[in-house]
């Protein structure tokens, strides 16, 4: 590609649909490389769904999909190489401890990390690894709260160095101060240059992160703009048309 | 990373929260002794002695300790959405099945290995110096059924039901894998001479690398919308 | 969506041709066919092996609609695939029930655990866990996908499971060998019986046809 802006996720014509059930419709997105989009819609327009198949968790029925160049149907591979998830799901097994957790995916991401490089990892996401610290890491995940776990299952999405990182409503469940510590960390993720793209129904902590923003209603995207471009007034007047759109 | 480093590293992983948590091995291990005990006094009146019915109560301790395990061998991944976490490691999906594969069969076999000893002491059966085959036998038949139960145990965990969900998908398709296992069986511990036991064992080796390959290539469409 | 007012009815005009096939069949088994030496029971045969091959066929031909529903995604192959395991259970069922009866009949047990016969009940065990897999998963899209990787398991079991009782036959041989193991069958016998499984086959295909229009339907109005 050697177009000016790089595109690090590029969807064309993006459709998934299972018998009369359409999940995404005819969905064309692109994001620029280092930019995060933030999509915002309403319960069931799709959003979970894109990012599965952005993901490989899913497969498109028909139009395509790019993550860095790479094609989610045939180089699935190296799509998951480059793409880190955070979901709701935090991926961690609870019988094990969040360092074990985290060299489980590292070795099976191929990654090679040290204790220390471990440790590090932890504190950079907020959680002190030190036992009787205030977000000890020392204790299985099951004992965890949502707020903890929800940073562990972070520092697991940054292990293998991901270009692209797929937020799918990260701050579901999580309390103020939780919500707040996400957000530091979004910002300092935007600072390193990675490409994200988040889905949310918040639209206050969306607006705050975003680059870009787009809606996404019925498996159609039916707003896209630069976030300099929209006024939060505007904005949650188009949101709304966008979900009684999406209940008519 | 190798395909088979991370199949290796996913089967430890189970084996090590069986061992860590001993919710599958304990409820394996005490079912097969209720067997065993409910066996001698079902058939404590057959003037033949155990060697008769013991094929049988065998092959019914192996099958169904393991859909114990096998029903645990993915609620774990459940949890959390951890099947998602491993399908989005950058490895082709054989490695998901073959890893939970490989963790099952550990498992199963370590059960069925205490349960196939403790069969031979408490009934008495002649076969010390044949305990070797039968345990191969054993092995043949836990690959298989951990083959079969991997593919439809990722089936169950969407579904409602799902403990009793799955004998009722495998015990049909194994049931090849199973007459096999104890016609071998029944010949090992009838000391019958010439063998014989090749084309049985042929049979189980054969059910194995079918079903082992239909799985794995149909796992993907288990676990991928 | 069913536009012509024509097309809603399921059944078409291949089930009259059904049914007049049915109905030559039934002439030839019972006036074409000579009597076999074991009396009259045994032209249950007529009907019982028929019904078992079109258990398997539609066993078989749900296999290749599951392998289409994987690799193309598509709800029209699925509801060929449930379409055809449904019929499937019924003459599969049919085969049991007439091959106890005709058991019963003619050698006085009410069930020999031959390979084709349990083999057939296998079969049977594997369509209705296949209804079981369907009923039990709630969303159509997953139904649909897990039913198809069912399909195919099974099927690749089957042949090993004919093979393996086959085995256990060999060496724990039958008190009673059922009619038709192998022996040679009149000339006469054979046409009935070519007949009346060209009949059936007939007959599946417009039960099929009429229960696919069924589940087209009824996934229109949904």
């Amino acid at each position: 590609m050697s177009d000016a802006v790089r595109h690090a996720i590029e969807a064309k014509n993006l459709t998934r649909r299972f018998g009369r059930h359409v999940a995404l419709c005819d969905l064309t997105l692109a994001v620029g490389e280092g930019r995060c989009t933030v999509l915002f819609g309403p319960n069931g327009a799709g959003k979970t769904t894109l990012i599965k198949v952005l993901s490989t968790l899913a497969v498109p029925t028909e139009g395509t999909a790019l993550v860095c160049g790479a094609d989610v149907r045939t180089q699935a591979v190296e799509v998951r190489r480059l793409v880190g998830v955070l979901s709701h799901e935090s991926f961690l097994y609870e019988s094990m401890t969040a360092a074990e957790n985290l060299r489980f995916c590292a070795r099976m991401h191929g990654v090679r990390i040290s204790r220390e490089e471990i440790d590090a990892l932890l504190d950079s996401v907020g959680m002190l690894a030190k036992p009787g610290g205030p977000a000890s890491a020392a204790g299985s995940v099951g004992t965890m709260s949502r707020g903890m776990t929800q940073r562990v299952a972070l520092a697991r999405c940054l292990l293998h160095d991901p270009k692209v990182i797929l937020l799918d409503e990260p701050y579901s469940g999580l309390d103020p101060d939780g919500a707040e510590i996400l957000t530091r960390q979004i910002h300092k993720l935007r600072e390193s240059g990675r490409t994200m793209l988040i889905t949310t129904h918040q639209l206050s902590v969306g607006l705050e992160v975003a680059d870009d923003v787009a809606i996404l209603s019925r498996g159609r995207l039916c707003y896209r703009a630069d976030r300099n471009e929209v006024r939060t007034g505007d904005f949650r007047q188009e949101y709304a048309r966008a979900v009684a759109g999406a209940t008519v | 990373m190798s395909w088979l480093s991370a199949v290796l590293c996913l089967a430890v992983k189970d084996v090590r929260h069986e061992l860590r948590t001993r919710e599958a091995l304990a409820s394996m291990f005490v079912f097969s002794l209720l067997v065993i005990v409910l066996f001698h006094f079902g058939f404590s009146d057959l003037g033949a002695g155990a060697t008769a019915f013991a094929p049988g109560a065998l092959w019914v301790t192996f099958t169904f300790s393991a859909m114990i395990g096998l029903s645990r061998s993915f609620a774990v991944e459940e949890l959390n959405g951890c099947l998602r976490g491993l399908l989005l490691c950058p490895h082709d999906r054989s490695v998901v099945f073959a890893g939970k594969m490989l963790g099952a069969t550990a498992s199963i076999a370590a059960v069925s290995t205490v349960a196939l000893v403790l069969f031979v002491i408490l009934f008495n059966l002649p076969v010390l110096s044949q305990l070797w085959l039968l345990w191969l036998v054993m092995l043949l038949g836990v690959v298989g059924i951990a083959s079969v139960g991997t593919v439809f145990s990722a089936m169950t965990t969407g579904t409602r039901m799902r403990q009793t969900l799955l004998p009722v998908l495998v015990l049909p398709v194994i049931l090849p894998l199973v007459v096999f296992g104890m016609q071998v069986t029944a010949r090992i511990i009838d000391s019958t001479p010439g063998g014989g036991i090749g084309g049985g064992m042929l049979g189980m080796v054969l059910f194995d690398v079918i079903l082992t390959t239909v799985g794995m290539l149909t796992f993907e469409h288990v676990v991928v919308e | 969506m069913v536009r012509d007012p024509a097309r809603r009815r399921c059944f078409g005009p291949e089930i009259w041709f059904a049914g007049v096939a049915m109905h030559l069949a039934m002439l030839a088994a019972f006036l074409y066919a000579p009597q076999d030496v074991s009396g009259e029971a045994q032209r249950i045969f007529y009907f019982h092996v028929p019904s078992a091959w079109v258990a398997f066929l539609a066993f078989f031909v749900t296999v290749i609609a599951s392998i289409a529903v994987l690799a193309k995604r598509s709800m029209w192959w699925d509801s060929l695939a449930v379409s055809s395991a449904e019929i499937g259970t019924l003459f599969c069922t049919m085969a049991l029930v007439s091959g106890s009866i005709w058991g019963k009949a003619a050698w006085n047990v009410w069930w020999v655990w031959d390979a084709r016969l349990t083999t057939t009940f296998i079969v049977w065990l594997i369509y209705a866990s296949y209804a079981v897999l369907r009923m039990n998963t709630p969303s159509a899209e997953r139904s649909a996908r897990f039913a198809a990787v069912y399909a195919i398991v099974g099927f690749a079991s089957v042949p090993l499971t004919f093979l393996a009782i086959r085995l256990w036959r060999t060496q724990h041989p039958p008190a009673v060998v059922m009619g038709g193991d192998g022996g040679g069958l009149e000339p006469k016998m054979l046409h009935a019986l070519l007949f009346c499984v060209g009949a059936f086959t007939v007959l599946f295909v417009a039960f099929l046809r009429g229960r696919f229009r069924l589940e087209q339907l009824r996934r229109a109005t949904q």
